[in-house]
């Protein structure tokens, strides 16, 4: 790698990850150009809204 | 390396460290109860993300020691070590927080089953010391939350061992109910037969009771009036 691209691109942020059902779409849709975890590419994971409301869910639930 | 990047460095470390203890605890609790959620750690996104973050900036402090990168900044690597431990922060409590929640879910998964008599049967704690310490572990898990605050750099590690402490306690309280399950199932069964004799017992009464009146009905419309 040349040295001006090295430091052009070490400052730089990684974009902003949203984790939302238009991710889900995406990656199960683009799953088949890259290896990777099963779970992930088969869109086995949690949006975050999905997950505060599973984790209100779970705190609301009362104990027996 | 000086004091400050050193101590950053620290930080960094230890809070990594509970992260990935917090992780391969998880992995124990993987999720069998719930199969339209079908996640564990491994797949909760959050924190992994925050962790890429996290490496990002480490990648630039060692750019800069390895020559790599220049800069102007002198402030430059103790920046990016601040903006590390504030991602590495973010997926301790991301982490912690997940793990919490499927404690708390497995632990009323277990006990949902039963009545409070069946529980309080098998575990005569229960109600009395194991429900309030849950309950007491959740409301200071939230404190903790409600609490963290990454500017307060030098108060990073108490809540982190506090929370790990919290989980572990959480951990214990649900491994002290597994073993109780065979029981808690043998006192439901008995229960149910307990019923079912009943029912069969108000059952054939009710239908002697229906004979007699039927015969006394009978004897009564058969008299000469």
């Amino acid at each position: 790698m040349e040295d001006k691209k090295y430091t052009e691109l070490v400052d730089k942020d990684f974009p902003k990850t949203i984790i939302n059902e238009q991710a889900l779409e995406t990656t199960k849709k683009e799953s088949v150009r890259f290896r990777g975890g099963v779970r992930t590419s088969l869109a086995k994971f949690q949006t975050t809204e999905a997950y505060e409301q599973y984790r209100e869910t779970v705190l609301n639930t009362k104990l027996p | 390396m000086d004091n400050a990047e050193k101590d950053i460095w620290e930080k960094i470390c230890t809070i990594y460290q509970k992260t990935k203890e917090i992780a391969l605890l998880s992995e124990e609790f993987s999720r069998t109860k719930s199969p339209d959620l079908q996640i564990d750690l491994n797949t909760f996104i959050q924190p992994i993300n925050e962790l890429k973050h996290a490496h990002d900036h480490i990648m630039r402090v060692r750019s800069i020691e390895l020559k790599l990168h220049k800069t102007t900044d002198p402030d430059y690597t103790v920046k990016n070590l601040r903006k590390a431990l504030g991602h590495e922060y973010r997926a301790f409590f991301d982490t912690a927080d997940y793990f919490s929640i499927i404690i708390r879910e497995d632990i009323q998964l277990i006990l949902e089953p039963y009545n409070s008599g069946i529980i309080s049967q098998v575990l005569p704690d229960y109600y009395t010391t194991i429900r309030p310490s849950i309950t007491a572990i959740s409301t200071e898990i939230a404190e903790i939350r409600m609490q963290k605050d990454i500017g307060q750099e030098g108060a990073l590690k108490e809540p982190v061992d506090h929370y790990t402490e919290l989980l572990k306690n959480l951990v214990a309280i649900h491994n002290g109910l597994v073993p109780c399950i065979p029981t808690l199932e043998e006192l439901k069964r008995e229960e149910r037969s307990k019923e079912r004799k009943n029912w069969l017992k108000n059952f054939l009464l009710l239908i002697i009771g229906g004979a007699i009146a039927g015969f006394f009905g009978w004897i009564f419309n058969r008299s000469p009036k």
